[in-house]
């Protein structure tokens, strides 16, 4: 969809959990090192369970891991 | 490899079997047997054995045998218009259709469809990891 983009922290994360590999990450969340490599260019949006995989795995909120820039529906 | 592209090798291997005794049956075999070999399109049906609990089947997996899956009906569709409009050309003149034209349509159209998912499913996951190399 036009004007609707997914980023995330997931790289800056891993590197800030002793350089987490992104095979032990995929192992955690139990998908492919493929998925976390297509995550982490921002092809490819997660499922909602799989965000919340993620950001467990890091201990952290899934809005900390995962921003919404989409320049149709502004923050208020 | 993914038990997606495992599966889509199998069924490309089964495809290309299949048509491939279509030939030496045609010269070999007397009379109508030259469908045949089709029936070794049943091996199909061996899929699920891609698919067991140890396998690993991520999301992007399937999302990515989704659009295949998208690709193939739209290919598929297309072609059975196409195939059926020249069927229609082919057999105007004829008082009734030839008792192939039948069943080579349907053999034809679903190993189209399998043909058409294989392949796109094989290069979808191959393009992804193209990108992921990069």
């Amino acid at each position: 969809m036009p004007g609707i983009d997914l980023i995330n922290e997931i790289r800056r994360l891993r590197f800030e959990h002793d350089r987490m590999t992104q095979q032990a990450l995929a192992d955690k969340v139990q998908v492919s090192r493929q998925t976390i490599i297509a995550l982490e260019s921002g092809r490819y949006a997660p499922s909602l369970v799989l965000a919340m995989r993620i950001a467990r795995v890091f201990d952290q909120p899934v809005e900390s891991v995962f921003q919404l820039t989409d320049e149709n529906f502004p923050e208020e | 490899m993914t038990p997606f592209e495992k599966h889509a090798w199998f069924n490309l291997g089964v495809l290309i079997l299949a048509l491939g005794l279509i030939g030496p049956t045609v010269v070999l075999v007397e009379g109508n047997w030259y469908l045949m070999p089709f029936c070794l399109l049943g091996l199909w049906t061996l899929g699920p054995i891609f698919y067991n609990k140890e396998s690993l089947i991520d999301e992007r997996a399937q999302a990515i045998q989704r659009q295949a899956t998208r690709i193939a009906i739209w290919c598929y569709w297309l072609l059975f218009i196409l195939a059926g409009f020249i069927a229609w050309l082919l057999c105007r003149s004829l008082e009734t259709i030839p008792p192939f034209v039948i069943p080579l349509l349907v053999f034809g159209g679903f190993g189209l469809f399998v043909l058409i998912h294989a392949g796109s499913t094989i290069v979808l996951h191959r393009l992804e990891n193209w990108y992921a190399g990069h």
